[in-house]
């Protein structure tokens, strides 16, 4: 009860905690990289995925991948453009539609939903 | 050849696992791989998108391996799915590629 409450007044300390660790990965980038972090990010947040799947932000799992891509691309001191190219929003998207989970997107609804109806009434 | 990223998008799925089929690999081996293929626009990024969604179909086993720089490796092979995805890409790929041919000579 008292746990349900404070998770409603202040949030998951859980997400928080998990999601302030990943952003001091984020910081100790190099610089062009956390940059590039930071406006994928950013881009991610107002676009969001194609299959309208938001808990791929809630999960975290699609930033720490691209964190873990980040860190080791910066080891082996590659230049960032090598790693993400030259249509950055190009690879958010991509990047976010590899990472929505099997569940079922608006793009697999819509066409469920209009091909049960003609198949019901017949063409 | 540039600019050939519209063009590739289908078929890049079906080259990365081709790669993990010969031995197992790791993201930016795969790169330099297309990009010695004469694929220059294929970045690293693009792979490892791959990567991420052939690892949430279950197409791939992965191991971790330290690296000489950096953290961890992830290491790639094909599993039993991965292998008939495989199969299936290059039966598609024939087919494609024969009647785009016939398509192109039949003038």
């Amino acid at each position: 009860m008292l746990d349900s409450f404070k998770k409603l007044i202040i949030g998951d300390m859980e997400e928080k905690r998990a999601y302030k660790q990943m952003m001091k990965r984020v910081d100790a980038l190099p610089k062009d990289y956390r940059f590039a972090f930071r406006k994928i990010q950013h881009y991610m947040y107002s676009v969001g995925p194609s299959g309208g799947d938001m808990t791929i932000f809630t999960d975290l799992t699609m930033f720490t991948d691209l964190v873990d891509l980040f860190e080791a691309s910066a080891a082996e001191s590659r230049h960032i453009l090598d790693v993400i190219g030259n249509d950055v929003g190009k690879f958010c998207d991509e990047f976010m539609r590899a990472s929505v989970a099997n569940t079922e997107t608006l793009r697999e609804r819509i066409n469920k939903e209009v091909m049960e109806k003609f198949n019901k009434e017949g063409r | 050849m540039e600019n050939l990223t519209e063009m590739l998008k289908g078929v890049l799925e079906g080259c990365v696992l081709e790669i993990i089929s010969r031995k197992e690999t790791y993201g930016y081996e795969i790169t330099r791989r297309l990009n010695a293929l004469g694929f220059p626009d294929v970045v690293e990024g693009t792979v490892y998108t791959i990567l991420i969604r052939l690892e949430k179909s279950k197409l791939v086993e992965i191991t971790k391996k330290p690296s000489d720089m950096g953290p961890p490796r992830k290491f790639f092979a094909l599993n039993d799915a991965g292998r008939e995805e495989l199969r299936r890409f290059w039966e598609k790929w024939e087919f494609v590629a024969s009647k785009i041919n016939q398509l192109k000579e039949e003038q």
